[in-house]
């Protein structure tokens, strides 16, 4: 047989196949629901984790990236003496780390926070749980990944001088203050105590990433342009009420937290360490050391040094933990990793689920057809012929499958990620693997089928009642 | 006519055709002898049971003899493989049935264009030639309808077609009247001979004599041996 008439017969057999399934609109759609859901189910599971991982990967690069490291105190769930003993990671230790490593540190800030405080303008309050800092030095912002908007950042003159100064985010300024109303120069109270508002950080936005953007770390445009969005939002949001109101947790996250994995990073206000210190907690415990390192590249190593330094203070106890981010991006990672196979499985189950429906269907099929396939074999069809004939209308169907896959496995991802507030990115790389799988799972199951009808003899076939 | 070509269309010598039936084998074709001429119309007649399905199937390339010789158009169809097989019956026989085999889903376009699918040509040809033959049984203006929008006899004449749409060298008829009352069977039966008129080779497999006279020639079948009728 020359390759033309090869082709010839192939083409002839995928319209069989094709006027095969338009013939069984119901049947076809029913059977290819298997294979339509499995694959929906892999774009789905496949989007999610890639935009949690997309997600994970902006936030990391927004506060430090690799590089950073942070200081933090034994967790209170570890008991024993060293926990109880323990004098904390304090403000001395940031003098004695920069004395031995001032060649590996880049920024060095101190950080702290109250458990939750309250900010109050007015009749309005906001009770924030300690997401972020609430006092820290100057160099804050070069490490949380904030941008002063408008008037200006803390200065290492107010931390000298005690300042009872602030600069707030977004939300701060949104829930206590009317749009058109400028808050630099007036007075908010934190936990009962007057700050004069010095500066607003801009807006800080990680979105969950639509379908087909492309991943941009450079974040910038983007918040311009949903700074421009969130306006309008805002506007809606503070329609002024009567009467006090408090609004924090999670009205708060319905409130900012939807479209914004970064949302908590603009509901704070930050006031100079020094005044932390002095007016609202007094024994020097930090909560962390926040530091960020020249160079990622030696990190064990310079990890190592941060570590000996400290522990050699401390007359050899560790009762501190050094955890670079890099380790909690590989072990996110690596969760994300494992729960995308897991996932993964499961799709795949689904997948041949919708596969055996298939076989299933075009086996029943088959006994439905015997008498067809008799005349066709009759007229001068071969074995050949009539296998290719059910191996296309599986690939075809399964295919077909595979494209509404997709497409509700889109539209799916699209709504969840709205609905709990994570990214849901499209990976073309997802659509690549649910067609390519959804073809070879109509291979694989088609070719049973194919062969028993093949393989039937045209007498016996032409007589089937 | 038959006399132009030196060698008949149909060679059958010593065919025969044993079943094994658990342990004691069937014989359903002893020594069958049989040439059939080119442009004749011939019926084979038998009970059911005589073994005129079998022979019927080996004349028409769907079966293979276990013995003897079979000759279509000169060439030797005796051992050949099944895919082999399938390129004969496709470029030589055409088949009607008694219930007409169409398929339900096909229009009569569709129906009558199947064996061409297998024969690798062009779709314009396919269009040609399913129209010349829809044309011939008078199904031009029925050819997007559906078989279970047609009569019986409709019917028998879309599956005239299909045999003729190949252009064979010889058209099988299974009880082709069967199932049709006996006006219209007359009418295919005149189609028939118009075919024969034509140049076309008919052999009719029925139980039914006045089916058969219509016939040129008649073979009788009685267990499985032949006997020349009058």
């Amino acid at each position: 047989m020359s390759i033309a008439l090869a082709l010839l017969k192939l083409r002839e057999s995928i319209i069989t196949g094709v006027k095969e399934i338009y013939y069984h609109k119901m049947r076809s759609f029913l059977t290819l629901l298997g294979v339509m859901l499995g694959v929906a189910s892999l774009v789905i599971m496949m989007s999610i984790m890639e935009g949690f991982r997309v997600s994970f990967e902006r936030m990391m690069n927004q506060m430090g990236g690799m590089a950073r490291v942070s200081v933090y105190n034994l967790d209170q769930g570890q008991r024993g003496a060293k926990v109880y003993k323990s004098r904390g990671v304090r403000i001395d230790d940031m003098r004695t780390l920069l004395l031995e490593n001032g060649d590996i540190i880049d920024i060095m800030v101190p950080q702290v926070t109250a458990p939750n405080y309250t900010i109050r303008r007015g009749n309005k309050s906001l009770r924030v749980w300690s997401y972020t800092a609430l006092g820290a030095t100057s160099d804050y912002s070069r490490i949380s990944g904030h941008v002063i908007d408008e008037g200006r950042d803390i200065s290492p003159l107010d931390d000298a001088s005690f300042s009872r100064v602030c600069v707030i985010g977004s939300i701060v300024r949104s829930e206590l203050f009317e749009e058109y109303q400028n808050p630099i120069g007036e007075t908010i109270f934190i936990n009962n105590i007057g700050f004069h508002i010095i500066g607003l950080y801009r807006h800080v936005s990680v979105e969950p990433p639509h379908m087909g953007e492309k991943i941009d770390t450079n974040a910038q445009a983007r918040d311009e342009r949903l700074k421009n969005l969130k306006t309008l939002s805002v506007r809606r949001a503070i329609v002024p009420k009567r009467g006090s109101e408090e609004l924090w947790g999670r009205s708060l996250w319905e409130k900012y937290g939807r479209n914004n994995t970064m949302w908590h990073m603009n509901l704070n206000a930050l006031i100079p360490f020094s005044t932390f210190q002095q007016l609202m907690k007094s024994d020097g415990r930090l909560d962390s050391i926040e530091i960020i390192l020249r160079d990622s590249k030696n990190l064990p190593a310079y990890i190592e040094r941060l570590r000996t330094t400290l522990r050699k203070k401390r007359g050899g106890t560790e009762d501190f933990q050094i955890k670079p981010w890099a380790e909690r991006y590989n072990e996110t990672n690596q969760q994300i990793q494992t729960m995308s196979l897991v996932f993964i499985i499961i799709a795949v189950i689904a997948l041949i689920v919708g596969g055996i429906g298939i076989m299933n269907v075009i086996l029943a099929s088959i006994s439905e057809r015997i008498r067809e396939i008799g005349v066709r074999k009759s007229v001068g069809a071969g074995n050949l012929d009539i296998f290719m004939q059910f191996l296309v209308e599986t690939v075809m169907l399964s295919i077909f499958g595979g494209m509404f896959g997709v497409g509700l496995g889109s539209v799916l991802t699209v709504i969840i990620a709205h609905f709990i507030g994570i990214a849901g990115v499209i990976a073309p790389m997802s659509i690549i693997v649910a067609i390519s799988s959804s073809c070879g799972i109509g291979l694989v199951f088609g070719l049973y089928p194919s062969f028993k009808a093949a393989k039937l003899d045209p007498i016996t076939a032409l007589r089937y009642e | 006519m038959a006399k132009k070509h030196v060698r008949p269309l149909i060679e059958l010598s010593g065919i025969g055709k044993t079943y094994a039936m658990g342990d004691s084998p069937v014989h359903a074709l002893c020594d069958i002898d049989l040439s059939i001429a080119r442009g004749t119309f011939s019926a084979i007649i038998g009970p059911s049971g005589s073994g005129k399905s079998t022979l019927m199937n080996i004349i028409g390339c769907l079966d293979r003899p276990t013995r003897g010789r079979y000759l279509l158009d000169g060439v030797n169809v005796a051992g050949m493989k099944p895919s082999e097989l399938a390129h004969v019956r496709n470029r030589q026989i055409g088949f009607i049935f008694q219930n007409f085999n169409l398929l339900s889903r096909y229009n009569v376009f569709h129906n009558v264009e199947l064996p061409l699918i297998y024969s690798g040509l062009s779709a314009l040809e396919r269009r040609e030639r399913v129209l010349e033959a829809v044309a011939r049984t008078g199904l031009t203006d029925r050819i997007r309808h559906r078989p279970s929008e047609l009569s019986g006899g409709q019917r028998q004449r879309v599956a005239i077609a299909r045999a003729l749409v190949n252009r064979p060298s010889l058209i099988l008829a299974d009880e082709p009247t069967g199932n049709l009352d006996s006006v219209t069977g007359r009418e295919i039966l005149t189609i028939f001979r118009e075919l024969v008129k034509a140049g076309n080779t008919i052999i009719i497999v029925t139980h039914d004599h006045a089916v058969a006279k219509s016939t040129q020639r008649r073979v009788v079948i009685a267990d499985g041996r032949l006997s020349e009728a009058a």
